[in-house]
């Protein structure tokens, strides 16, 4: 019995620590950051369904084009070799509807916790690294990037038009558009992510008169047309869409 | 006795004498600026990927910054850092050979500095002229507070074509980072590490915005398409009348990941004299702002 | 009578294991629960003591008490004076019991070498009566009367007698029989060799002797490591990459946090491309080891390059001398052949031993040959003991490779499966090792110590491995992209070593102060050669290249050790150790011209880098009562870096490591239990990571450690063994990790846990050994062992936990007379655990769009195995 006291007693300090040690760590703490999770919603602009471009009244009965995949970044210079781990992305490219003014919920980002300070995406056309040619996704319309149906005014001239317009990555394992700079948020902070379109913004960019002098009707702007060019520069470089995070105040 | 104790001595001293010492004491930074060597050597037509493949040359006889305001921090205690205020307005088709010294720091902790940041800026008052470079083009530079003056030509088959660009493309540069690597540079102890922001001069001729590793072509047609009077020289008011679309084809540019909307081809120009500070050489300093 | 000389006759080709244990216990040691079943050695023949005339003349006596180790050969290998009667009692009783010849002590019917007391007692001729010393027992035929020599009086000599076999003291035990005076027959004392000169350094050294490692079932020598505590064993990579060892809340993915010897050779090899401090034991025999010393932390002065969570020493010998044929045979096509030969009238250390293994793997892509060969040879150099090491090893082996858990979830890939891409099933590895080493000690009667080693190692490496899938995009030309990611590493290493130390004897300037000093030079010196590049598959076309780099390094490292006890209770070990480490580093793709840049310059970097690793370590042990031991340590130590990362001129080319320790240790029933318990602490400058994308080991931030070990150890009976370990440890982040292009600002938090360090490490491993019935001219023994881990949920990135794991694993066997049959079961309830899981991003299906987002990848551990094996051995 007093060899089990003092085995008792001495076996007090391992005991305390023991009882420290676990105090200290059962259960306490992780890895720090987490997986997030939050909707992607697309708008448009219901202006854009009958507009002014410079003298000409355009009027648009469709307007469409495919969104995705989206890769948030952590650097501001989103692409291939910036952004080999991203913090958030939506891998589907989903429909848009150009004419909705209201938003829609287009896909789900998935990612990690960390700030986002750029993104990277196509236009329903991807080139990934595996692919010999670029693919096109089934939400593209009519397998384009964009697609356009409508009619533009002056005056006494009026013609109708389509325009199907793609933007294509550049090179295999490349997105149509890197390196578009966002506020930088935390993706643990964002509960939404909202993109806005605006059609109107690309249209002005075309040269309508040029359009005119063709004389058909409809016009037809295929995708390696100059007017189509405009738009491709419109939308990647002049009016690219915006970004807005939501955070806890919708 | 005394053969007893002297080991014991010795071996005492010895252990008390271990003071466990840590990394060693600060070193030195020394920063340089470098030019890429398209600026001095300009670009040549080809077929390489170094090369302009739509046959023109390049040439620069004037290639005026002001870089300055190098600063530097640290992920791992960020209340440390260190920076200097010098900016310096330098030609850097005459670097000295003996290289270019922006700022010199010592004793700085002999660590890791992983986030390396400095402006290409407008010249001021408080500029300071390097070696090699004409007084009147450092008082041109100042007087407009331009941040960047290129004068050169581009030339194909008897056609040449001059250009003398001035202004103010302001943009800070941080977060830069060697080519391979983690970010930014580490000082040795007691010893001086050399750290070289570098200016490159070709980002114009590229066909996209590059943000990561410089996967591009160059083609130098849009200067020539530009020229709308056909005198052989471009202005930036001419510049400023061509409409992007015009000179930028789709199925060979992509303007995406400029700073600034891009309509014109001088917004085209200036988007990318947003992005000429790199970092040892082909580094890249990612996180761009407009001042 | 001829005055005998000092030096011992025995035969140069006998050196007992003690000798040898001596020598590698210049090393952290501590004391271990004695095995019983030890008989003593016995008197065959004696020689009488001359007794010196000076003395004579003078009628002075004296009683002289010495310390003799007597060799498994029976002869007399060292002698000590414990009690000293004045220099020339001293000689002549040395000189005397020098030429005695022994029965030798034996364990298990066994040889070994044993440590007895013989205490001389010189009677001046005044008192002098000539009585005959009377040798009791009857089982020493041997033995004779003391005889008088005409012309000198008689020395009176104490009898050896069949002693009582009792269980030796740790430390400096007093006898446990006092010598009453005027009796002329004292007991002697018997200790089992080696045991009482182990001393701990703090409650985190082990030494587990082979009895203790062969409880549980073992199929390579990285189940031999789990027998300390708080270590697990993963092998997440099949047999030609080393395993993954957790220690005390290091994670070292190949060993680079723990120190490993074979023998005399560091096996750590600096600046390896997949991992500094890369270990790969697989070429040692489990059946060549005789002991595993395990020392947590870094209290050693002796401790160098890579003891960041401890070292670990396997000694080898092989006790049972003759021929050992075996077979093994089991699960997915395992088939091992090993054949070992320790000749007779050796010592343990002589022995010869090679294998072939071979296995189809426990799932697709997991085949693996390989072969080994180890060899031993101890013999004597004049006055030296020398050891002549010689090992060879190669293996190639298939690797699964890794797989993304939502593809194992969404069951498009089994658990044990490999993918289906050529790039994944040209996933391989080849590693070869060839190692040589000389040792020589000396151990002079003072107590002082001096030995010397110089080895050699080469060891080359191949490792083919694709984490990522398809995401990489060549350097060399950005055209080549969406090839696979089939990282090829290479490293061929040249190491060249030696050792020098010198253990003064004992000083002891005052009577309450005593204490000895060791001083010693460890140098290294390697040449690394290192490649890595991107192979397309099945072709292995190289599509880039990553790394293409030699290194030359060197590290030497000097160390003063010191030794004091002070009072009978304190024992303060402290030490200091400084190494200069130098690298000279040529990057053949430094300063890379890329394909869209003018060349200006020619590729290639040279950097140099020195810096010294200085840092104290010192151990205080109280040791209030005679079972229990209370230690304090505190220890700097240090790892080098990856050679290729340093920069130029960089002073200090090494992370540092700083720990302490507070522990207990308790010995309790005459040693049959002993539980010891430490808490610890360690403090790393600069962690490491496993980065997928680059398939290497990268820098990340700051790191501590804190938490405590626990290890119970019981020997009820002679025939059970049980211990049981349990470690738990609290391992944080403590500095974001640097900086990267794509990532500018890692988020951080502080005290963030540091992922896949398991909290809790539990192992608990039984075994009985016993004998059963006789049979047909033999005893048939039969042995069971149960060995248990459990690892709590590891930490994975982004707040997730891995599973927890538990194995089982158990062993029987039954051995008649040459022959034994044994069957081993690991993972007996056949769960299905990963070995590994990481957090990274990946793309492997070619036609889907890419996920750049980290996922988790598990490597998968072995299922249940069975083993059946047949052993012959005949002498």
């Amino acid at each position: 019995m007093k060899t089990f006291n003092r085995v008792a007693r001495s076996l007090m300090p391992a005991a305390l620590g023991l009882a420290l040690a676990l105090a200290l760590g059962a259960g306490c703490g992780d890895t720090g950051q987490q997986r997030v999770e939050f909707p992607l919603r697309a708008v448009g602009n219901a202006r854009a369904a009958s507009f002014d471009a410079f003298g000409w009244q355009i009027t648009l009965d469709r307007a469409e084009l495919s969104f995705g995949p989206l890769y948030l970044c952590a650097s501001e210079g989103a692409s291939a070799e910036l952004c080999a781990t991203a913090r958030a992305e939506v891998l589907a490219a989903a429909r848009v509807d150009l004419l909705a003014a209201r938003e829609r919920e287009i896909g789900i980002a998935h990612g990690t916790s960390g700030t986002m300070r750029s993104a990277m995406y196509d236009f329903g056309i991807t080139w990934t690294t595996t692919q010999p040619v670029p693919t096109v996704q089934p939400s593209a319309p009519g397998g384009h990037s964009l697609r356009f149906e409508g009619r533009a005014t002056r005056g006494a001239q009026r013609f109708a038009f389509v325009a199907d317009v793609d933007l294509l990555p550049p090179a295999r394992g490349f997105r149509a558009v890197q390196g578009r700079r966002v506020d930088a948020t935390d993706a643990l902070d964002a509960r939404a992510l909202v993109v806005g379109f605006d059609a109107t913004a690309w249209l002005s960019q075309i040269d309508w008169d040029a359009l005119a002098q063709l004389a058909q009707d409809p016009v037809v702007i295929t995708p390696d047309s100059k007017a189509a060019n405009a738009i491709v520069i419109a939308i990647a470089a002049s009016a690219p869409p915006t970004f807005r995070f939501l955070g806890d105040t919708p | 006795m005394k053969s007893k104790l002297a080991p014991l001595l010795l071996a005492l001293a010895l252990t008390l004498g271990a003071c466990g010492g840590d990394s060693g004491g600060p070193g030195t930074v020394q920063v340089f600026i470098e030019a890429e060597d398209t600026i001095p050597g300009g670009l040549e037509p080809g077929s390489g990927d170094e090369n302009v493949v739509d046959g023109w040359k390049v040439t620069y006889t004037k290639f005026l910054v002001g870089v300055g305001n190098f600063r530097a921090a640290r992920t791992s205690d960020s209340t440390d850092r260190f920076d200097s205020d010098r900016v310096l307005v330098v030609d850097l088709t005459k670097v000295p050979s003996s290289g270019l010294i922006l700022a010199t720091f010592e004793n700085i902790a002999a660590t890791r500095w992983d986030q390396i940041g400095y402006d290409l800026i407008g010249a001021d008052t408080d500029s300071v002229k390097a070696d090699g470079t004409a007084q009147a083009d450092f008082d041109d530079m100042v007087n407009n507070s331009w941040s960047l003056h290129v004068v050169g030509q581009i030339e194909k088959a008897g056609d040449v074509v001059t250009f003398d660009w001035g202004l103010n493309a302001a943009t800070a540069f941080d977060d830069c980072a060697p080519p391979q690597g983690d970010a930014g540079f580490a000082v040795p102890s007691g010893g001086t590490v050399q750290v070289k922001p570098t200016i490159h001069g070709d980002h114009w001729f590229f066909t996209n915005i590059t943000q990561g590793a410089e996967i591009t072509q160059r083609r130098a047609q849009w200067i020539k398409d530009s020229d709308l009077d056909s005198d052989g020289n471009v202005t930036l008011d001419e510049l400023g009348q061509v409409k992007a679309s015009d000179v930028f084809p789709a199925a060979q540019y992509n303007l995406s990941g400029a700073l600034i909307p891009i309509t014109t081809a001088r917004d085209y120009f200036v988007a990318q004299a947003h992005t000429l500070g790199d970092f040892q050489g082909e580094g890249e300093c990612p996180t761009r702002k407009i001042l | 009578m001829n005055s005998a000389a000092y030096r011992s006759k025995s035969d140069p080709l006998l050196r007992p294991l003690l000798a040898l244990l001596l020598l590698a216990l210049a090393w952290p040691r501590t004391a271990v629960a004695q095995p019983q079943g030890v008989t003593a050695p016995l008197v065959k023949h004696r020689v009488e003591a001359v007794y010196p005339p000076e003395a004579l003349a003078t009628r002075r006596g004296g009683s002289v008490v010495l310390e003799v180790v007597v060799s498994a050969a029976g002869k007399v290998e060292s002698v000590r004076v414990r009690a000293s009667a004045g220099a020339r009692f001293d000689a002549a009783a040395t000189a005397a019991v020098m030429q005695w010849r022994f029965e030798p002590a034996r364990r298990g019917g066994v040889a070994v070498a044993a440590k007895i007391r013989v205490p001389f007692r010189f009677v001046p001729p005044a008192a002098a009566t000539s009585r005959p010393s009377s040798p009791r027992p009857a089982s020493q035929p041997a033995s004779q009367p003391a005889s008088q020599p005409a012309r000198q009086p008689a020395a009176r000599q104490s009898a050896a007698r069949q002693p009582a076999v009792r269980e030796p003291a740790r430390g400096d035990a007093a006898p446990k029989r006092s010598t009453s005076a005027g009796a002329d027959d004292t007991p002697i004392e018997v200790d089992v060799r080696g045991k009482r000169q182990v001393r701990a350094r703090a409650a985190s050294d082990f030494v587990f002797d082979h009895e203790v490692l062969t409880i549980a079932p073992k199929q390579n020598a990285a189940d031999l490591l789990q027998r300390a505590p708080g270590i697990f064993v993963a092998r997440p990579a099949g047999e030609a990459v080393a395993h993954r060892i957790f220690l005390r809340g290091f994670d070292a993915d190949h060993g680079q946090d723990i120190e490993i010897y074979v023998g005399p050779v560091p096996i750590n090899q600096p600046s390896h491309i997949h991992g500094q401090g890369y270990a790969d034991i697989n070429f040692v025999i489990p059946e060549v080891v005789s002991t595993l010393q395990v020392t947590e932390g870094v209290y050693d002065p002796r401790q160098g390059d890579f003891a960041v969570a401890g070292s670990a020493r396997f000694v080898l010998g092989v006790r049972e001398r003759g021929i050992l044929l075996r077979g093994t045979y089991g699960s997915f096509g395992r088939l091992r052949v090993l054949a070992r030969w320790a000749p007779e009238g050796h010592p343990d250390e002589t022995f010869a031993a090679a294998f072939i293994s071979r296995t189809d793997g426990f799932g697709e892509n997991r085949g693996a040959l390989s072969g080994g060969a180890i060899g031993q040879y101890a013999f004597a150099l004049g006055r030296w003991r020398a050891l002549l090491h010689a090992a060879a090893f190669g293996s190639r082996a298939n690797l699964a490779g890794v797989l993304r858990k939502d593809d194992l979830d969404a069951g498009r890939v089994g658990f044990y499966d490999s993918y289906g891409d050529p790039t994944a099933t040209a996933q391989s590895a080849l590693s070869s090792r060839a190692q040589l080493a000389l040792s020589l000690e000396r151990a002079s009667s003072s107590g002082a110590r001096t030995g010397m080693s110089l080895w050699l190692s080469l060891a080359a490496f191949r490792l083919r491995a694709n984490f990522t899938g398809y995401t990489e995009r060549s350097l060399v030309n950005p055209d080549w992209v969406g090839r696979g990611d089939l990282n090829e590493q290479e490293n061929r290493h040249l190491a060249i070593g030696a050792r020098f130390y010198h253990r003064t004897r004992r000083f002891a300037p005052w009577s309450w102060l005593a204490g000895n000093l060791e001083l010693g030079v460890q140098l290294r010196t390697d040449l690394v050669d290192q490649a890595q590049r991107l192979l397309q598959a099945p072709q292995n076309e190289v599509w880039d290249e990553r790394v293409d780099a030699t290194i030359w390094g060197a590290d030497i490292g000097l160390y003063a050790d010191l030794d004091l006890r002070i009072a009978r209770w304190v024992r303060l070990r402290g030490g200091v150790r400084a190494d200069v480490l130098y690298y000279d580093v040529e990057d053949a793709l430094g300063n890379f011209i890329p394909p869209y840049q003018k060349p200006n310059h020619i590729v290639g970097f040279r950097r140099t880098a020195i810096g010294v690793a200085l840092g104290p370590r010192t151990t205080l042990e109280l040791e209030p009562l005679r079972w229990l031991k209370v230690h304090l340590a505190y220890g700097e130590g240090y790892r080098s870096p990856q050679a290729r990362q340093l920069e130029e001129g960089e002073n200090a080319p090494f992370v540092k490591v700083r720990g302490a320790d507070l522990g207990v240790r308790l010995r309790l029933f005459d040693e049959r239990l002993t539980i010891s318990a430490a808490s610890f602490l360690t403090y790393l400058s600069t962690d490491l990571a496993f980065d997928a994308a680059t398939a290497r080991l990268e820098r990340t931030g700051r790191s501590s450690r804190k938490g405590f070990v626990t290890h119970v150890m019981a020997r009820p009976w002679r025939w059970l063994t049980a211990s049981l370990s349990v470690t738990f440890v609290h391992a944080t982040l403590d500095a974001p990790p640097p900086a990267r292009p794509d990532n500018p600002d890692p988020p951080f938090q502080q005290g963030q846990l540091l992922p896949q360090v398991p909290p809790w490490v539990v192992r608990a491993d039984i075994g009985a050994n016993h004998r059963l019935v006789r049979v047909g001219g033999g005893a048939l023994s039969g042995r069971v062992g149960i060995g248990a881990s459990f690892l709590s949920p590891r930490p994975l990135p982004f707040s997730e936990r891995a599973d927890a794991v538990f194995l089982l694993d158990a062993s029987a066997a039954l051995r008649w007379r040459a022959f034994e049959l044994g069957v081993e079961i690991f993972n007996l309830l056949g769960s299905e655990y990963a070995a590994t899981e990481f957090s990274f991003a990946s793309h492997w299906d070619p036609n889907a769009i890419p996920s750049r987002v980290p996922a988790r990848h598990i490597a998968a551990g072995p299922p249940r195995r069975v083993l059946a094996t047949l052993s012959v051995r005949f002498k």
